[in-house]
């Protein structure tokens, strides 16, 4: 599992965790991460329960476990936060904030000693040590229940799925070639995201935010006028195409 | 130790499964049971309205709705222990898998090696063995209320021998008798086939 600092002021930092080359070759890549301030840390989608291992090497590295206080599962997906059932048994009383939608689903994940913490529908923030970080609702991209990171400091936002691209474990970590990237993550925000209205929505409210990288949880991070480049191509792309043959593709572009 | 672990994984799920398959089948048998009660209850009416001449008859039919209301307490019983059983497999599992990891990390990051997670180890170990030690106590217990289920309806096989020879002295209702008799026959049967089986699915469990 490769762990790349994102970013380091002092006592606050950003670090990813993934490209986990032990990982079973049919399970998606993820990656995951870690916010620490002072002596408090939250970790960003932590992942599946084939991943537990792997994560928990990694953060042995990087920190006391005791400092993590806090999880955050974007939605209910399995290779978000299907280990749940693990880090419920290593950590001491966290709580994991999620979509208030999906408790009674996340709870299957085995969850005992974890309180959850459940994040409204338009969203909400949290307070690491005197580091305000806050809930982006991005309902319906995917997950009906979802939401992003943003940290106004460090000027980052955890994208979830969105800026995903589905990419062999080998591959950078940033996105270099804007252009060249797009055929990675094409289908995907076209298949997997099922609203236009929702797209713009999120775009809108995304555009607002100061973002100097975006951190997707699959795929290559965007960093600089990358973010705006994303944004731009994402707001012409036709989503939700499941039931479209490619003739009326090609007439929504 | 990978093997002894899948192979220990094997255990557990199928400890589930027949723990879950009892559950099943008691509760098949709660059901029969409730059959065999009905059954006492027509026995006694009919007995009633016979008269004097059928006083042995109702007393039979008395002990038949005895030991079928102790039949349907001792298979509600068993159903919660199968599921308590189910339920602590679960946690077991959950718990082995948790020991799996963590033991994983401890030896690929000695040097990182940190106090809680040695710590939860030891706590997750000794729950494995609390798990273990209640799964024991319960499996005794089923196997104890089992015999006792497989005991009444013994019982109520002779009972229906007994019943057999009553109606034989009351010829006029005697079609009447052995048909209900026969139908509290092939149930007490169906139970005690259950049970047979039941104890047969406790070797997965033990």
């Amino acid at each position: 599992m490769k762990i790349v600092e994102l970013y380091k002021n002092k006592q606050h930092s950003w670090v990813m965790l993934g490209r986990d080359e032990t990982k079973p070759d049919k399970i998606i890549d993820t990656n995951q991460y870690l916010i620490s301030h002072h002596e408090q840390a939250i970790l960003l989608d932590p992942g599946g329960i084939e991943l537990f291992a792997p994560m928990l090497e990694a953060l042995v590295k990087i920190l006391p476990l005791e400092q993590i206080k806090h999880l955050f599962a974007s939605h209910q997906d399995p290779d978000i936060i299907s280990s749940l059932g693990l880090w419920d048994q290593v950590l001491d009383g966290a709580k994991l904030h999620s979509p208030w939608l999906w408790e009674g689903f996340i709870r299957h994940f085995g969850m005992e000693h974890t309180k959850f913490a459940p994040i409204p529908d338009e969203g909400g923030s949290l307070n690491l040590l005197g580091l305000e970080l806050q809930f982006i609702p991005a309902h319906y991209l995917h997950s009906s229940g979802n939401f992003n990171v943003y940290d106004p400091k460090a000027k980052i936002l955890f994208s979830g799925d969105l800026g995903a691209a589905l990419e062999p474990i080998d591959s950078p970590l940033f996105v270099e070639d804007f252009n060249s990237h797009i055929s990675k993550m094409e289908y995907f925000h076209q298949r997997w995201m099922p609203s236009e209205i929702a797209k713009q929505d999120w775009i809108k409210r995304v555009r607002e935010l100061d973002i100097e990288m975006m951190c997707p949880q699959h795929g290559r991070i965007f960093r600089g006028d990358k973010v705006t480049q994303f944004l731009d191509w994402f707001e012409q792309l036709p989503v939700g195409i499941a039931n479209q043959t490619s003739t009326e593709l090609d007439s929504k572009r | 130790m990978a093997n002894n672990l899948t192979q220990l994984h094997h255990s557990l799920a199928a400890q589930t499964a027949a723990a879950a398959d009892i559950s099943a089948q008691l509760n098949q048998s709660r059901k029969q049971a409730s059959l065999l009660s009905l059954s006492a209850k027509n026995l006694s009416v009919i007995a009633v309205r016979i008269g004097q001449e059928a006083a042995g008859l109702k007393v039979l039919s008395l002990f038949y709705d005895e030991f079928a209301q102790k039949s349907i307490k001792v298979s509600n019983k068993i159903n919660q222990l199968s599921a308590n059983i189910a339920a602590n497999s679960v946690k077991r599992w959950r718990s082995e898998l948790f020991q799996q990891k963590v033991e994983q990390v401890l030896c690929s990051q000695p040097q990182h090696s940190q106090d809680l997670l040695v710590r939860k180890l030891q706590l997750r170990q000794h729950s494995c063995l609390q798990l273990k030690q209640q799964t024991d106590t319960a499996c005794q217990t089923l196997e104890g209320y089992l015999e006792e289920l497989l005991t009444f309806m013994q019982s109520m096989q002779v009972i229906a021998i007994n019943a057999r020879v009553e109606a034989g002295n009351l010829p006029l209702h005697k079609a009447q008798l052995d048909d209900l008799s026969e139908k509290i026959d092939i149930t007490t049967r169906s139970i005690l086939d259950n049970v047979h089986a039941c104890q047969h699915r406790m070797k997965d469990i033990k």
